[in-house]
């Protein structure tokens, strides 16, 4: 126990053990994949042409969306452009399905079915459409598992989406939320506030939702607020996660050119007595 | 002879087998707490009927397998099984004298310190326990246990696992 708690080639080892429970996982997986299948097929066809109905309504809706959105990319481009500040998202995706079975509810933890064979990394993000739902723990050979972000071990670092305030927010555990840690009593975060990632740790795709403020309590005996926050990817529901590659090489490189050009320049502006 | 101790195991494995799928069949979010602990309730059953084929060794095999299924710390139930089927082999002669509502009795109070010591285990390694959540699913299995018994007895004698 001790070994597999420790021992970092006890880990691979165990990547291998885990693959003569993956027939049983199996066995579990595929009836119920099955049902949800049938279950699909099975609809009438009046349920269809209302599901049509509603979907063309709502594809209108998101083409007249796009045709802001398209002149809003240009424009955010541009002003990017100005700060010098890298694309936000790109890189590769991959959808994975979650495998229906489930672990110890203390770990925090679900299967995927993909692993080295797609090249999956640990420390990985992993999304939903919703948000950020965790990062991969550890990779297998056909399946891995992935650390919810509602584990006590788990901190993102997060961003408010109305003041641009920093933080981490820390999974709770038990109640299937987020904390923030270390808010000092002053900061400007208010119950409703969306909560985006903030891209600090490299690792999670910047302005990606991560939850949303249920919660802010001052209390005075306290040196910082106790903020709660409801994570907005469906964790319990979903079926498939998005896996991202975050062009993480190329952000650090530009950071480092940026250093560069930028470092010498404050010291120009001391001289001159102008600050910017 | 031969024939009749594979028999033996193949049947007590499928039983096994059908608990480790039981253990791992997804549940809604509000029951989850609320899993009968299948493979301690089956092992609890065999190594008190056929201690002969399913003892500490089994039990330690068996609790491998299933700290794979459920993603914990590898030995963790492993463990656990082997010292709970330590105490059954210990107290065998005790156990088989008492009638079937004691023997739930006792199963409840393994169960409790079953639970206990994996809280305790996880706490150490940095995973965080709530003791209510422990306790939901001794009680869930406790009170399944004298049906579980009572089927797996029917199971025993219609295909005679000795």
């Amino acid at each position: 126990m001790i070994a597999s708690q420790t021992s970092p080639s006890f880990k691979k080892i165990r990547g291998h053990l885990d693959s003569i429970v993956l027939p049983i996982q199996y066995a579990v997986d595929w009836p119920i994949r099955t049902v949800h299948a049938m279950a699909t097929r099975l609809t009438t066809q009046q349920q269809l042409l209302q599901d049509d109905a509603q979907l063309r309504a709502h594809d209108l809706l998101l083409q007249a969306k796009l045709q802001e959105l398209l002149v809003l990319e240009r424009e955010n481009a541009q002003l990017r452009e100005l700060l010098k500040s890298t694309q936000r998202l790109g890189g590769k995706v991959l959808v994975a399905q979650i495998l229906a079975v489930d672990l110890n509810p203390n770990l925090h933890q679900m299967i995927i079915d993909k692993g080295v064979n797609d090249h999956l990394y640990i420390g990985q993000p992993v999304l939903d459409s919703y948000g950020v739902v965790g990062q991969i723990v550890h990779v297998g050979q056909r399946v891995s598992k992935v650390m919810l972000a509602t584990d006590p071990k788990n901190a993102i670092p997060i961003q408010d989406y109305r003041t641009s305030t920093r933080a981490i927010a820390v999974g709770d555990g038990v109640s299937g939320k987020l904390n923030l840690i270390n808010v000092p009593n002053a900061t400007d975060i208010q119950v409703g506030d969306l909560l985006v990632a903030s891209g600090l740790a490299l690792r999670y795709p910047v302005g990606y939702p991560v939850g949303v403020v249920e919660n802010v309590a001052h209390k005075s005996d306290r040196d910082f607020a106790e903020i709660s926050v409801i994570p907005s990817a469906h964790l319990n529901q979903a079926q498939q996660v998005i896996i991202a590659w975050p062009s993480k090489t190329s952000l650090a490189k530009d950071v480092k050119q940026e250093l560069k050009t930028q470092l010498p320049q404050p010291m120009s502006n001391n001289a001159g007595g102008v600050s910017p | 002879m031969m024939s009749q101790d594979l028999k033996t195991v193949v049947f007590i494995a499928l039983t096994f087998l059908i608990g480790m799928l039981l253990t791992i069949v997804p549940m809604s979010q509000s029951l989850v707490w609320f899993r009968p602990e299948w493979i301690l309730m089956l092992l609890f059953f065999w190594v008190m009927m056929t201690p002969h084929r399913v003892a500490v060794i089994g039990a330690f095999f068996v609790g491998l397998l299933a700290d794979l299924l459920t993603g914990t710390l590898f030995g963790l139930h492993a463990l656990l099984f082997s010292l709970t089927a330590f105490f059954v082999l210990y107290f065998y002669v005790n156990i088989h004298g008492l009638p079937i509502w004691q023997r739930a009795l006792l199963f409840f109070g393994i169960l409790i310190v079953y639970f206990s010591l994996q809280a305790w285990i996880l706490s150490l390694t940095g995973v965080s326990v709530h003791f209510w959540q422990i306790l939901a699913p001794a009680v869930i299995s406790a009170i399944l246990w004298p049906w579980v018994y009572l089927l797996l007895c029917d199971y025993q004698q219609r295909y005679e696992i000795y």
